[in-house]
């Protein structure tokens, strides 16, 4: 009876360390994983980049030069990579009719990407609420507003040239771009 | 940034104070600058709605109007541009005015401020309201619209800001969160995640439920306005087919099984489909997105292996029954996330036995599985006690598949059992069955490691000498069969020492013994031309055999011997 009492102690005081850090402190692995598959998927869904577009104008500002001066607290880094992710997934969900990609590559990194963002909603959310901070911090609002601007720049592009194959595939070497940097700030997680 | 307005505090409090005096003192001094300062400015705004408020205590000014005014501070500096008039706010009554189509950017900072009119009496300037649009911006309700199916509520919810040309916030970046009530009862009402496009079960047959929704942005912690409550009746199940029940997932090392109750008293057959988890955050129809797990359409079975789906993502699944032309309704969706979903199974484990040591090998739960490796990195805890009256367990964690128990007694009973954990998902695996083994003795091992070094240096002895043996005999024959020391006795040197030291190397022109036949009969006359003749029918022939090293030369040095021979004879003959 005594071992089985000392074993059940044991397993609560093991268990309860986890409970403490459920929602967030392990992101890292499921990000880093994230990261990769994306990237792989990316080039997976539409091969090559095609000959005809290397004459398409790009006008909007690179993710590096965005968010630049980006502070790295951890927080701010989540909130980041959350927001970016988000916009990623709105970005994939508008007409890609006139892509030839590969459909099967496109649910998948759809899903992923979105499975990923609710773990980090979740994670963020729980921080919220446990802290009790806002979006009221200087550097949460600038990181939450860059992004924004960032994507909005992106959107008016591909509705400037009407969703047309090329503008769909510089979006989708921008975005390995945008992956690549969200890789940097996953190292900091 | 939003927060400079508020760092202005002290600097408000100083104007409202000086306002104040100059109020005091309009009493005495008609005429003079007595216009209250508008006060409490404040932007309210739900999604691209702005609206500009303030305060105005209106019982002692009468006619008054304000002309409020905006200015953009472009990447968030202090210095802005100029000063404007917002547009369809100019000379108001009243205290609240809609500037929605004068801030169009709504990552940038704007900062408005008030001041009262009457005449040409001008208040001064209220303190300027800083914001930024997208930040203080607060989410409307979302538009529900719901539907009695069968028994269960079907919801459609469109987003906040469905109809507006202009979007403050991002697309399919919501999650609803819907209050449940039942109509007329005292039932606590219930809160529930929503998805845009849900279906609602477990509602009991007629009885009217309420419902309202709000929108939520989770990372940002806002939360939006609720739809207005909207009632609706539930409707008695329909007498078709009834929906498939109680479907339930299993999983062990990345494999799935789906079962659900089979309650049809005629045969069917079932279909379980499966969609993948992001079309949920759609609010377009995506019911054409469900595809048939394959391997489990039309199975007569309730159980259905779906691990081929894999685990890329989240995803929900269904089962519904067919019975000829009759379909029956959809079961209630299973969201499975698989790698939190599935359990981990117990790892095979071998133990050896060292002095105090116990080293241990242990092979993952799975292994043939490659979508484990997929969503775990795994970790092993180790729990192992001596076997005895009273054991004392002891937890060691090994994070690869080799592992030494150290610290050990020696020739005592130990056992252990392993389980494989993944920190990621705070899971952890079954135990594997409980080994013991002893540990090896400790007393002998003096004598032991005497004997091993004893018996590896007659081993190594043993084996230098073969070796050394084995060189020299090598040697040996070498030596005897290319480079022979003997010499051969003096009467055979003559016919060729030669012959004896390269035996075995050939010689580009073996020697042979010439010989030649004499023949008997002389002719007389010692004509220049008979001897020619003579010359020219000699035969000559060597034992070894070998004719192919005939030539010229010999052939003439044999004819000049002969014809020596011949005068010799001749001589004699005359002699005679």
């Amino acid at each position: 009876m005594s071992t089985m009492r000392l074993l059940h102690i044991c397993l609560i005081l093991l268990f309860s360390t986890e409970i403490s850090s459920q929602h967030c402190d392990l992101l890292s692995f499921q990000q880093k994983k994230l990261n990769k598959d994306s990237l792989e998927l990316l080039e997976k869904m539409g091969g090559n980049f095609p000959f005809q577009c290397f004459n398409e104008g790009i006008d909007f500002k690179s993710m590096q030069d965005v968010l630049k001066r980006q502070s790295s607290q951890k927080e701010n880094v989540k909130l980041a990579i959350q927001n970016i992710l988000q916009e990623i997934f709105t970005v994939f969900s508008k007409n890609l009719t006139q892509t030839a990609w590969d459909t099967i590559s496109i649910i998948t990194f759809q899903n992923k990407l979105h499975q990923q963002i609710e773990r980090l909603e979740a994670c963020l959310g729980f921080q919220k609420e446990k802290d009790g901070t806002k979006m009221g911090s200087d550097g949460l609002v600038l990181t939450k507003l860059k992004v924004r601007r960032y994507f909005q720049g992106i959107y008016n592009f591909l509705e400037e040239k009407q969703y047309s194959l090329c503008a769909w595939e510089i979006i989708r070497m921008e975005m390995t771009r945008c992956f690549l940097f969200v890789d940097q700030l996953t190292k900091s997680l | 940034m939003a927060a400079a307005g508020f760092l202005r505090g002290d600097c408000a409090l100083a104007l409202v104070a000086l306002s104040l005096l100059a109020a005091l003192g309009s009493g005495r001094c008609a005429g003079q600058m007595n216009l209250m300062i508008p006060q409490n400015v404040q932007v309210h705004i739900i999604n691209t709605n702005i609206t500009l408020k303030w305060d105005w205590n209106s019982w002692n000014n009468f006619s008054v109007t304000f002309s409020p005014q905006y200015q953009w501070l472009e990447d968030y500096e202090e210095d802005g541009t100029n000063w404007t008039e917002l547009p369809g706010c100019e000379n108001i009554t009243v205290t609240k005015c809609d500037i929605s189509s004068a801030v169009t950017d709504y990552l940038c900072n704007y900062s408005v401020r008030v001041r009262a009119e009457r005449g040409e009496e001008k208040s001064p300037w209220s303190e300027p309201f800083i914001f930024v649009p997208n930040i203080i911006a607060e989410i409307g309700p979302p538009g529900v619209q719901l539907e009695s199916v069968n028994g269960m509520v079907k919801v459609n919810i469109s987003p906040p800001e469905a109809n507006s040309k202009e979007k403050m916030w991002t697309q399919h970046s919501f999650s609803y969160n819907a209050i449940i009530w039942k109509k007329s009862s005292n039932a606590e009402p219930k809160n529930r995640a929503i998805y845009p496009r849900d279906i609602i079960h477990d509602l009991e047959p007629e009885t009217t439920y309420c419902l309202k929704v709000q929108a939520r942005l989770n990372s940002e912690a806002k939360r939006g306005y609720f739809s207005p409550e909207q009632c609706i009746n539930t409707t008695r199940a329909s007498n078709g087919l009834p929906c498939p029940t109680n479907v339930t997932v299993h999983a062990l090392n990345m494999k799935f099984l789906l079962s659900w109750d089979n309650h049809y008293n005629n045969s069917v057959s079932f279909n379980v489909q499966y969609l993948s988890g992001f079309y949920k955050q759609f609010n377009e129809d995506y019911s054409n997105k469900w595809y048939v797990v394959p391997g489990c359409e039309n199975i007569s079975h309730t159980q259905c292996d779906f691990s081929d789906i894999g685990a890329s993502g989240n995803y929900y699944i269904r089962v519904n029954a067919t019975n000829g032309y009759n379909r029956s309704c959809s079961s209630k969706e299973i969201k499975v996330d698989p790698c939190v979903v599935n359990e981990i199974g117990p790892p095979s484990v071998k133990v050896n036995s060292g002095p105090k040591l116990l080293r241990i090998q242990i092979t993952c739960p799975g292994e043939e599985n490659k979508s484990m490796s997929e969503c775990y990195e795994l970790s092993y805890r180790i729990q192992y006690w001596e076997n005895s009256s009273k054991p004392e367990v002891s937890n060691d964690v090994a994070q690869k598949s080799f592992h030494t128990i150290s610290n050990l007694m020696p020739s005592r009973a130990y056992c252990l059992k392993i389980q494989a954990f993944a920190q990621v998902y705070n899971k952890s695996g079954q135990f594997s069955n409980v080994i013991c083994t002893e540990t090896l003795s400790d007393h002998m091992s003096p004598l032991v490691v005497l004997t091993t070094f004893l018996i590896a240096v007659v081993v190594v002895l043993v084996l230098a000498v073969v070796i050394i043996l084995a060189i020299y005999l090598s040697y040996k024959k070498i030596k005897y069969v290319f480079f022979p020391s003997c010499k051969p006795p003096s009467n055979i040197e003559p016919f060729g020492g030669q012959l004896f030291s390269n035996l075995y190397i050939s010689t580009s022109e073996e020697p042979a013994e010439k010989c030649c036949i004499i023949e008997n009969t002389i002719q007389e006359d010692a004509n220049p031309t008979n001897f020619k003749n003579y010359s020219n029918s000699k035969q000559s022939s060597r034992d070894s055999g070998n004719y192919s090293n005939d030539d010229d030369t010999s052939g003439s040095k044999v004819s000049e011997e002969t014809l020596e021979l011949r005068k010799h004879l001749k001589h004699d003959w005359e002699h005679n």
